[in-house]
């Protein structure tokens, strides 16, 4: 009967263990294998804790509590030494210890019951990578060998598939480091031939507008006065000059953007300096400027121009794009990632970016304004002087549908 | 009263001639135009000019030497020189009060007026 009932739950630890190798992360595999240990093993309370960096403590993961509920346990951390039998298993005496009475314990230790406990060690075919708890606290019915056996059947199953996630999880978070830093080298190599190209660019294309512009200022002078339509042609070219020279100026700003001169800034007064430089367009186009300004905010280091021309860009950007008014949100504030931060949001009323495009904002020459105005250097040039402070910039639509988001952030 | 004299010092054949096409158009100046460097220099001593616009990139001896021969010699260190030059934009050269090394700087293109404001300032 035994032998019977034994085979039954193997079947059903191979169909579990299937279940659980479908897991997408190691928390979720965790938690799922508290579950199904209660749910489809006939598992009584029961909690998986796993080796600490420093090996001498256990971190807690998922368990069920004295309830019978399950919860999340991972600010748990004790030492291995506490626990006897935890020790004795550590030491690879045994794989699975099972004491039939003895005081059953809560997480801080307090006893909260008499009955039959089981410690397993989670060993991945390797090491021992955790142990897995449980006793008879709420359904009394006292625990035996083969409990324990398969206890301990049903840590090492869950040991080598936790061991398998855990380096999934590490391959995955290393593949993506990989792309993000090969990303920011493709993109720096691209950023470097632009670079070097437009100084000489910029020289050449500047020679002949030259001439151009001349040319058209001498014909200017002997056209007749009433002969409008030639003075119309005339006022055209000049104005393509000016355009092309806006462009070649862009493209010498971003050859240029490596000359930084920093000193220590406060970003809610560089913010306000560029709003004022911008306020002509703000108040042709009915712009409602609302500001989220931490007060006292640290300083950052920063070059004060360039930064400047970085809000303007990103203050302009957003203008064009609400032709017919709009909000402009500025919000400073404080985060903690892995250093300090100084970040400021941008958020328009505008139409959005098109997903298909959200990835070329910041390529250069790209524009939706071609024949508008726009240049596609404005983004690319904020975003190289971004970096060349360290800091980070992201441009997201909103969460509301309703706008873009554009986020700074400058090291303190 | 004999016409002002402007020597304009650039590489670039196309710009030297429409630039002197609207100067000498104005009736107020005598101009001449030099294409390279050296030929610059014996015609400043020559032509004896009231002012020397004067390229930044040129072949051989570039805006910087020529200025420098120009201060060497008795005769020509007194002409005012200004810089015509695409190497630096316009809101540069008009950020930069002090001129490169003293000199004022023109950003190539540059409008007619704003050339004439500059010489007629330089001359003053």
């Amino acid at each position: 009967m035994a032998e019977e009932h034994f085979e039954k739950k193997l079947r059903v630890l191979h169909e579990i263990s299937n279940e659980l190798s479908l897991t997408p992360s190691v928390h979720d595999l965790c938690c799922r294998a508290v579950e199904l240990g209660r749910s489809r093993l006939g598992f009584d309370r029961m909690s998986t804790w796993f080796v600490d960096k420093d090996p001498k403590y256990i971190v807690g993961s998922f368990g069920v509590d004295e309830k019978g509920r399950i919860r999340e346990e991972t600010e748990e951390r004790v030492a291995i030494g506490g626990d006897p039998v935890m020790k004795q298993i550590s030491a690879e005496k045994a794989h699975s210890i099972l004491c039939p009475d003895v005081p059953l314990r809560d997480n801080s230790g307090k006893a909260v019951g008499q009955g039959s406990h089981i410690i397993a060690a989670i060993w991945n075919g390797k090491e021992i990578v955790g142990y897995l708890s449980t006793d008879n606290l709420l359904k009394h019915v006292p625990l035996t060998e083969h409990d324990r056996d398969f206890v301990e059947l049903f840590a090492s199953t869950f040991g080598h598939l936790y061991s398998l996630k855990r380096t999934e999880e590490e391959l995955r978070a290393a593949y993506d480091r990989l792309k993000e830093v090969q990303d920011q080298l493709v993109q720096a190599a691209k950023m470097e031939v632009v670079g070097g190209l437009a100084s000489g660019v910029a020289h050449e294309v500047k020679n002949p507008l030259a001439i151009i512009l001349q040319g058209i200022d001498y014909l200017a002078k002997k056209v007749k006065a009433k002969d409008e339509n030639s003075h119309a042609a005339l006022m055209r070219m000049r104005i393509a000059v000016k355009k092309a020279n806006a462009i070649i100026k862009g493209l010498l700003d971003f050859s240029f953007t490596t000359k930084l001169d920093f000193t220590s800034q406060d970003l809610n007064e560089v913010i306000e300096a560029a709003l004022l430089l911008v306020s002509y367009e703000i108040g042709k186009y009915h712009i409602e400027v609302v500001k989220e300004f931490k007060k006292d905010i640290p300083e950052v280091k920063i070059d004060k121009n360039k930064a400047e021309q970085v809000f303007i860009n990103i203050f302009l950007n957003a203008i064009n794009h609400m032709p017919k008014g709009g909000q402009l949100t500025i919000r400073t504030y404080t985060t903690v990632t892995d250093k300090k931060m100084v970040c400021a949001d941008i958020e328009d009323t505008g139409p959005g970016i098109p997903a298909n495009i959200l990835d070329k904002v910041f390529d250069p020459f790209f524009t939706t304004r071609r024949g508008l105005g726009g240049t596609g250097l404005g983004l690319t040039i904020t975003k190289s002087i971004i970096e060349m402070h360290k800091g980070k910039i992201t441009v997201e639509n909103k969460k509301d549908g309703h706008g873009v988001k554009v986020s700074l952030m400058f090291k303190e | 009263m004999r016409k002002r004299r402007i020597l304009i010092v650039d590489d670039e054949k196309g710009f030297t001639e429409m630039l002197r096409l609207n100067l000498e158009d104005t009736l107020e100046y005598e101009v001449r135009t030099e294409n390279d460097s050296p030929k610059a220099l014996a015609a400043a001593r020559a032509f004896k000019p009231d002012i020397i616009f004067l390229d930044i990139i040129m072949p051989g001896m570039d805006g910087g030497a020529v200025l420098g021969k120009l201060r060497e010699d008795v005769e020509t260190r007194d002409i005012p020189v200004v810089f015509l030059t695409a190497i630096v934009g316009e809101n540069e050269a008009d950020s930069l009060k002090a001129g490169i090394s003293g000199y004022p700087v023109l950003s190539k293109p540059v409008s007619f007026s704003k050339l004439t404001e500059c010489i007629k300032k330089t001359l003053r």
